[in-house]
Parts: structure tokens; C-alpha cells; sequence
């Protein structure tokens, strides 16, 4: 039996029907909602972080999963992914309507624009290339079904003549494969020879330099599915993963291919943000839905993108994480036995109490401030009263002692030489109190007593970054531990500080493990963010409320960017990394900024608040400063 | 693979080298020397020994990684010096590129291009690479391509490594690209649709500090069904492979699925031992799978030790195995060695294709 909580990437599990529970259907409805047909008639790019589910959305269309999931339609835990799939039209009548490969666009397609021919060349081998191995992961997709003989299906083509359909010999199965493997190889042996061949020499080594299947082939014909007799018509389907791995100039060349009309194949490219250049991909962070159409193209008519994560609503993450939580605590039978069937019920999220100890030093220290800013007994009351009684004393204190600094700071000083008058009003303190203040109270305790600051399932999904790979890495820690306290034969809950000590360790433990190009750098500026922003959180009258995990430059800064390739290299691996997110053009105070946010894991190890928009005001070249050689 | 010499049978260790070198190139011969400017000290143990021969060229290559810390950078323009004042102009220094702007690794073939330059550069009768400070990603293939056209021309091939247990480098980790790629010239038919359904067995050397590497080959490789780490015992320190099992064990027990019955043990400062064991494990894979219908193919991964992973390029070299590995980007520097400097490395070796 499989700890799914082990496998920090869905693509480690071989497996279909071990993958498929582990699929939430939540994220496949909002990614397929509204009109889908979108998705299957022009290019798609979806965009996202490593670990965002590029990859399972991708596993999840090819024929393998589709049929997988059609053979276990009737049990519960799938069902739910079954209505997701037949809402999506990936369905009908339980038969797959898609015949979608996938391919990871490893070194190999890369490896292409370092041979030494003219850009056009190597572009038409990257073309050939993609549609050979789109044409052989078809048939290789089914050959899943043991009951189909290959050799009969038919490719149906569309508005080419015959000399196309002879071309790319669709007019039998067996030869359509073996011209596409032909292609493959004959491009492979060039790509890996130790020296290649000279352009002069090429047309010894490659019959042609176009190879066009995907123009033509509109669907493919299969006379049976399982067993049952059709015909059935499959929609094929080509799935460019980690596209990011490609040549800029392949990527765009790739973009400018795929968009064509003529291109009769569903097409999609999943990809890093980062696949164009780093100054378009810091650029693509700026909205929800991304699209910035190239002179001559149509937004959205040619092309769709489509972000796997956004920066908006954080409820729907919440209840997808949720549901991936309940799916993967079932695929545990301990837990099962003891009746815990969702993460959140394992992670209580009732404030937790201080020791009396502390909480006394903390009462001390309001009561001080009375004296400090000459203020009655009365107003420190109201000031404690700004929290229903029934809130832990400490984070009254809390509370009171940001409102009473803040008073201190919005009222006039008394002169050093009166104690004031009985005449002189007490500052009337404002009776609103933003749930941010709160968080920033809590995150005081946390720099002051070391309180519990990270416990309950809303921060664990808040402090993933909308990445459920990263979700599930984190709460893997908690699940660990709960799975200890049942073997102990304890009750399987995890007190708000045990959480919290879990989760700050496990994220300094990734820290320290960063091994990604100029990871040593992107740590240096993570520290100097974290620095700045614990300052700002920590200050007394928490000037930003809940503090702030960011650090802001004028917009204007940003260009000095482009004249530095190895800052800008730091920074393309940090947001690449998700250790930093980067929102440009981010109004405030009537001017534009440039915020560098740091990722959920920092946020955890250094006790920074998971909320957004919080920034250390600064200047470009004090990062640059940070991370010079 | 046809020869006259069986690389790993005729291997020369220690002091046997030296005087092979001597003994074996008379002066009229000409040689090429093809190494790279390393900043480990033992980089410059055979230059020095071969500088004084006539007749001998010196190719050399300065690898330029995108991250590196002031101190290696400092430390190999020491070296480029020390090499130009005891070799003068017969030394020729091109700097190589080990990654494109965008990351990806192209030393590779960058080398390739230049090593068959240099080879039509004179009529050589003997080429020299000198591995010792040379980076795999640039060894490995210049080592194939020089061996093919040394078999094609009737050039002997030298393969030199020199390298000590402890040293300049101990306090030295490298950073890894963040995308694995073939070792250039060492694909093999791996990734072609022939082989898309075959079995993979994976034989990677376990490092220490290797884990995300390891988890990030695994999963380019797309989960090979097989996973034999090679464990490095005898070692200097006898509990070195315990603590790399113990260090790795969420990986290996977890992600891979393997059990202690998986593991292979190789000494990590024998080469020829790391091959043996790989010959092993290849002739009863490929006699427990003759006649299945399924393929099955054996990826080598080289990590850590470069004395070691040269074992894996015997094997790679005598198999036709694939290589995956994930190229050096930059390094960490923790501390820098401050023991003195050896005279002589701790092992020397020399594998000889011809």
C-alpha cells in the first residue's frame, strides 16, 4: 500500500487506478468550465508552477487514465472525476473522446537548436520531430486496449488532398506508424551523433524536412473500444509538456505553428511561466487570465491561456486541498480504522493559550504603556475589549497593545512638563479592528512568546501557494506525525504548536535543501526580504496591520533589471522556484510598485503572515546589492 | 567493440602510470594533450609531468559555469597561470561554455566540436585526456568521439585521472542545472518510441547532498521501474554507505520502491570496480530478459566521486549504456581546504584505448 503523502509528484505513481483517487475533481471542473470546445480547437497554454498539476491534468487526458477511469466508473471515490470528465466532453457514453498524447519536452527537443544549421532548419526538426512522436504516442495510447487491433484503425483527414494523405501515408495504419518512426529515428541519429553531419550533408541522413500529420489528421477511427463494437471516432490530441525546457526562439516558433488554423489537432503546451523570457514571464504574473497577442493574431481566437494558479480567490484552493485531503487520508487504512477521514479534522484550529507566565509579562507591558502614553485605566480597558472576552487573554493584550501604540502615535504629545489636565480628553480609540490586525497580533505573540502562528488547514492550504504538489509535501509532516500518534493509540490530532513546529521545520528543512541553479543567491535575498519584513511586522503600532512578506521597488526600478543578466538570472530561478512571486505594476499609495512577495515556504520558516499585499518599501538596487558576487 | 587492449584489464594505477607515460611516448612522437583548467590542485599533476616533452601539444579547455563563487574563479586563474608558466605557448586555452543562456547544458557537445578540431590540427599518434579536472559533461564525450576516431585514424587514446581523498575541493558542493540531459554522444536508442515501453533499470551512485538530484533524474527519466544505487563500500570511511543509505532511505525505500536487495556495493576509489559491478548486474539482466518480448534497457547515472563515475563511462563505453545526468551549474563554497598541498595525488590512473 502506497502513502500517496510520500509521492511528492503525482508522475511518481506508474499506476492509473493508483493515481486516479488521488484526483480532486474540483480543480478539472474550474479548469473545463464554460465552453470546452475552446480547449480542443486552437492552442492552449497552460501556465504554471512546477508542482501546480500541469502534469496529472496532461496524465489525466491520455487514453491509458481515460480508460482506466472508464473501468472503475462505478466506484465511489471515482465517480465524482467520472461527472468531471463527462462535463468536460473528455467522455461520452463512457467511451474517451480524445486520443491526447503526452509529451515531456525533454533535452532531446532542446538539444535540436544546438545543431549547427540555420535557424529555419532546425525548426522544421523540431516540427517533424513533435509530430512523429505525437503520431507514435497515439498508437502507443492504443495499444493500451489489448482487445484493438492497430493495424485497422483509419485516419480520417481533413480539407488535404491526396498527395498529403500519400505524404504522411494515412491510408494505412501500419504504414502511417512506421513513416512516423522513421522520421524519429532519422532525426534521433543526427541529434545524437557525436559531431553532426554538416547542412550540406543533411539530405544523407534525413529523407525530408517536412513531415505534416498533425495538419491533416482530424480524428482517428477505432472499430471497437474494450469490447464494445463502435466504430468510435478519437479526437487526437498533442499535450507539449514542460515546454519551458525549449529554445526561446523553439517556443516561439512552436507558438507561432500551433496557432494556425490549419493545425487540425487539439494542441496544448503546458508549460513554467518562465518559457518565454524572463521579462514577458514576470509580466504574466500580472493578471489571472494571461494573453498578450503578437501583432497579426487574434487574443483569445487563436489562443488560449489558461494559469493553473491565480492570485485572487484563495476559497476555491482551500476546498480543493480540502478534497485532496480527504482522498489521500482514505488511501491510508489506519486512519480509516480510526475514523479520520479528512485532514482538516486531524488540524484543530482553536487559538491556542500562552502560559500564564507570559501572558502575565504581556499584561505587565500594556499596563506600562498606560503610563508611557498618560492614559487611563479606562482607555486600556476599551483598547482590551476591542476582542470579545472570549478570545485568549494574550491576543487581547495584543490587540491592545498595537491600538494603544498606534493611539500614541495619532495623538498629539503632551508636553513634557504637564501630566495634562483633567480637561485634556482621553483619544478616543477607533472601535474597528480588522481581522488583519488580529493576524498581526498573532504574529507578534509568535516573534515575542514563540505562540503558534501556523496551525489549521485555511494556513496550510494559505501557506502552499495555490501548488498542491507543495501542499502536500508540507502537510506530509503532519500526516507523519498522526500517523505516530495511532500507532501509540492516541486520538489522532495535532495541537496547534505541534503543527506549527512541524510545519517551521519542515520549511527550513526545504530551505536548507534548495539545490536549484543559484539557489545560494536566491537564499541571500530571501533572508534580506524576511529581514526587512520581520522588522516591519514587529514594530509596535503594526504599521500594515498582519506585517508584510514582500518587498517593494518603484515600477521604474525594474528596467535596471535587463541590463544585468546574472541579477536577472536570480531572480528567474527564485520566481521559477516559487521561493519569491513577483506582481509588477501593483498600485499603492498612487504609484506603481514592483512587489517581490516571498513563497509560502519562507513565509512558514521565517513567521511571516500568509496574506497578501504587505510590503517593505526599498529600492532594486539594494536586492542587487544583496545578491552581487 | 573490437580492440587490442581491454581498457579496464590494462588499467595503470599509482606510480605505473608515470612510468607508462615515459616509457611509452618516445620523443619523436607527437602528442595531444587535452584537458581543462581545474581549480582542484590535482589538475595540474599530469601537465606538469608532461610539460617537458617535446612534441607534445596542449589543448586545453576553461569551463565556464554561470555561477561560480569568487574564490574557484581565483583559484583557477592561479592555475591558468601556474599551467601557462610550466607549458608556455604550446598551451592553448578555449574558453566552453557548459550551459546556454537559457541553462542548457551544451559543453558536450561544445567539446566535441573543439576535440576534433584539435585532432586534425597535426598527425598525432597519441592523444592524452586528461580527466582529472575536467568536468563529465565534457570528459565523457570527448573521451567516445576521440576513441572513435582514434580506432578510425590508428591514434592511441590515454585516459588520465588524477585525484586525492581529501583536499581543496572537500569543502566545495556543486550546484545542479534543474533539467537532466543524456550525457552528449551517450543517448543510445533510450529515448526513441523502440524503447518508449521498455523496462528501465536505473544503476545511479549514491552522493552525499545528492537527493534532489536524484529525485530530479527520477523523475525526468519518468519513474524507471528498476532502481540499483550503487553504494560505496570498501570506502576510506567504512561507514560512508551506511550514512548514504540512511541519508537517502525516503527516496530509495519510498519513491523508488526498492529494498536492501537492490543495493550494489562498489569501491569509491576504484574505478574498474564500479564497471565490474555494472557488468555484473548487466549480464544477469540480460540473461534473466532474453526472450522476453519487452525491452529493457540500463541508464547509468554518474553523481559525486569523479574517479568513480569514469567506472560507469568503462561500462557505458563496452555496453552501449545510456548516461542521465544533471550538469554542474555553479558551487558552494563551505570552506576552503587549508592542509597543505599534496605532491603526489592519492590515486592516479590510466586507461588506455588503443
Amino acid at each position: 500500500m502506497i502513502n500517496p503523502w510520500h509521492k511528492r509528484a503525482n508522475e511518481l505513481i506508474r499506476d492509473p487506478l493508483a493515481l486516479l483517487p488521488l484526483i480532486s475533481p474540483a480543480p478539472i471542473r474550474q479548469f473545463f468550465k464554460g465552453d470546452a470546445t475552446s480547449l480542443f480547437d486552437r492552442l492552449v497554454v497552460v501556465v504554471g508552477s512546477p508542482g501546480s498539476g500541469k502534469t496529472t491534468l496532461a496524465r489525466l487526458l491520455e487514453l491509458g487514465t481515460l480508460m482506466a477511469a472508464v473501468e472503475a466508473s462505478d466506484r465511489p471515490d471515482i465517480r465524482p472525476l467520472i461527472e468531471a470528465l463527462n462535463a468536460a466532453g473528455l467522455l461520452d457514453d463512457l467511451v474517451p473522446t480524445v486520443l491526447a498524447v503526452r509529451l515531456p519536452a525533454n533535452s532531446l527537443y532542446r538539444g535540436l537548436w544546438e545543431l549547427p544549421y540555420p535557424e529555419e532548419t532546425k525548426h522544421k526538426l523540431l516540427r517533424s520531430l513533435i509530430q512523429a512522436r505525437a503520431v507514435l504516442g497515439w498508437f502507443r495510447q492504443l495499444e493500451a486496449d489489448e482487445t484493438l487491433d492497430v493495424s485497422v484503425v483509419r485516419i480520417h483527414t481533413v480539407d488535404v488532398g491526396e498527395a498529403h494523405r500519400a505524404a504522411i501515408a494515412a491510408d494505412s495504419a501500419s504504414e502511417f506508424r512506421e513513416l512516423a518512426r522513421k522520421t524519429e529515428a532519422e532525426i534521433f541519429r543526427v541529434l545524437s551523433a557525436l559531431v553532426p553531419p554538416p547542412l550540406e550533408q543533411l539530405s544523407e541522413h534525413i529523407s525530408s524536412l517536412v513531415y505534416e500529420p498533425l495538419v491533416a489528421v482530424s480524428a482517428i477511427e477505432v472499430p471497437s473500444f474494450k469490447g464494445r463494437t463502435g466504430p468510435f471516432e478519437l479526437r487526437p490530441m498533442v499535450m507539449i509538456d514542460d515546454a519551458h525546457e525549449l529554445h526561446s526562439s523553439q517556443f516561439a516558433d512552436l507558438d507561432v505553428w500551433l496557432r494556425n488554423r490549419e493545425v487540425r489537432t487539439a494542441r496544448w503546451v503546458l508549460t513554467r511561466v518562465d518559457s518565454i523570457s524572463p521579462s514577458e514571464f514576470r509580466r504574466f504574473q500580472l493578471e489571472d487570465e494571461i494573453e498578450r497577442p503578437p501583432a497579426g493574431t487574434s487574443p483569445g481566437r487563436d489562443r488560449l491561456i489558461r494559469p493553473l494558479q491565480g492570485r485572487k480567490a484563495r476559497q476555491p484552493f482551500r476546498q480543493t486541498v480540502g478534497d485532496i485531503g480527504r482522498r489521500y487520508m482514505s488511501q491510508i487504512p489506519s486512519f480509516a480504522a480510526q475514523g479520520l477521514n479528512s485532514l482538516g479534522d486531524a488540524l484543530p484550529d482553536a487559538q491556542p493559550r500562552m502560559a500564564q507566565t507570559a501572558v502575565r509579562k504581556l499584561r505587565d507591558e500594556v499596563k506600562g504603556l498606560g503610563k508611557r502614553f498618560d492614559l487611563s485605566d479606562a482607555t486600556i480597558q476599551a483598547a482590551i475589549d476591542h476582542m470579545p472576552p472570549e478570545a485568549p487573554e494574550e491576543l487581547r493584550l495584543a490587540v491592545a497593545r498595537i491600538i494603544l501604540h498606534r493611539e500614541a502615535l495619532r495623538t498629539p504629545q503632551r508636553s513634557l512638563f504637564s501630566a495634562g489636565t483633567s480637561d485634556e480628553a482621553e483619544p478616543q480609540l477607533s472601535r474597528k479592528i480588522d481581522n488583519a490586525v488580529v493576524v498581526g497580533a498573532e504574529l507578534q505573540l509568535l516573534h515575542d512568546f514563540g505562540r503558534p502562528f501556523f496551525y489549521g488547514m485555511d494556513r496550510l492550504a494559505d501557506a502552499s501557494g495555490e501548488n498542491i504538489e507543495q501542499f502536500i509535501n508540507l502537510a506530509s509532516v503532519l500526516v507523519d506525525q498522526l500517523e505516530t500518534l495511532v500507532i501509540r493509540r492516541k486520538r489522532p490530532q495535532l495541537e496547534p504548536q505541534r503543527q506549527h513546529d512541524a510545519l517551521v521545520a519542515h520549511a527550513n528543512k526545504l530551505m536548507s535543501h534548495w539545490d536549484f541553479p543559484y539557489a545560494p543567491r536566491v537564499k541571500l535575498l530571501v533572508d534580506f526580504i524576511a529581514d526587512r519584513a520581520i522588522e516591519l511586522t514587529r514594530r509596535p503600532n503594526a504599521p500594515l496591520d498582519d506585517g508584510a512578506n514582500a518587498f517593494g521597488v518603484p515600477q521604474s526600478d525594474i528596467k535596471a533589471l535587463e541590463g544585468d543578466p546574472d541579477f536577472e538570472n536570480v531572480i528567474h530561478y527564485a520566481l521559477a522556484y516559487q521561493a519569491i512571486v513577483m506582481v509588477e505594476e501593483y498600485k499603492c499609495k498612487g504609484e506603481l510598485w514592483c512587489i517581490f512577495e516571498l513563497g509560502g515556504v519562507a513565509c512558514l520558516a521565517k513567521g511571516l503572515t500568509l496574506m497578501r499585499g504587505g510590503f517593505v518599501e526599498g529600492r532594486l538596487e539594494e536586492m542587487r546589492r544583496v545578491v552581487a558576487r | 567493440m573490437s580492440r587490442l587492449l581491454d581498457p579496464v584489464r590494462s588499467a595503470l594505477y599509482g606510480d605505473e602510470v608515470l612510468q607508462f607515460l615515459d616509457a611509452s611516448f618516445r620523443r619523436e612522437t607527437r602528442v595531444l594533450v587535452i584537458g581543462t583548467v581545474g581549480f582542484a590542485e590535482e589538475s595540474l599533476y599530469f601537465p606538469a609531468r608532461l610539460a617537458g616533452r617535446p612534441n607534445t601539444d596542449f589543448r586545453y579547455f576553461r569551463e565556464m559555469r554561470p555561477d561560480v563563487p569568487a574564490e574557484i574563479l581565483r583559484k583557477g586563474q592561479v592555475h591558468e597561470e601556474q599551467l601557462n608558466r610550466v607549458i608556455g605557448t604550446r598551451l592553448v586555452i578555449t574558453p566552453l561554455p557548459v550551459c546556454a543562456p537559457d541553462g542548457a547544458p551544451i559543453a558536450g557537445r561544445g567539446a566535441c566540436k573543439l576535440a576534433a578540431q584539435w585532432l586534425n590540427e597535426a598527425p598525432y599518434s597519441d592523444v592524452v585526456i586528461d580527466g582529472t579536472g575536467m568536468s563529465r559533461g565534457t570528459c565523457f564525450p570527448v573521451t567516445k568521439l576521440l576513441i572513435e576516431e582514434g580506432r578510425r585514424r590508428g591514434v592511441r587514446v590515454h585516459l588520465l585521472l588524477a585525484g586525492s581523498d581529501e583536499g581543496f575541493t572537500s569543502g566545495i558542493t556543486s550546484i545542479s542545472s534543474d533539467r537532466g540531459d543524456w550525457v552528449h554522444g551517450f543517448q543510445e536508442q533510450t529515448d526513441t518510441d523502440e524503447f518508449a515501453g521498455a523496462l528501465k533499470l536505473w544503476v545511479v551512485q549514491l552522493h552525499e547532498d545528492s537527493r534532489s538530484i536524484l529525485e530530479r533524474i527520477f523523475s525526468s527519466l519518468q519513474s524507471p521501474e528498476e532502481v540499483c544505487p550503487i553504494v560505496p563500500f570498501p570506502s576510506r570511511d567504512p561507514r560512508r554507505g551506511d550514512r548514504l543509505l540512511m541519508e537517502t532511505r525516503q527516496l530509495w525505500q519510498g519513491d523508488w520502491g526498492e529494498t536492501p536487495m537492490s543495493l550494489i556495493y562498489a569501491d569509491d576509489r576504484d574505478p574498474t570496480d564500479v564497471f565490474r559491478t555494472i557488468t555484473e548486474l548487466h549480464a544477469a539482466r540480460v540473461a534473466a530478459l532474453s526472450g522476453a518480448r519487452t525491452q529493457s534497457v540500463t541508464i547509468l547515472s554518474p553523481l559525486g566521486n569523479r574517479l568513480t563515475s569514469v567506472g560507469m563511462l568503462l561500462a557505458a563505453l563496452e555496453y552501449k549504456l545510456p548516461m542521465y545526468y544533471l550538469e554542474t551549474v555553479g558551487y558552494r563554497v563551505r570552506e576552503v581546504e587549508t592542509a597543505p598541498r599534496r605532491e603526489t595525488p592519492d590515486h592516479r590512473w590510466c586507461f588506455r584505448f588503443m
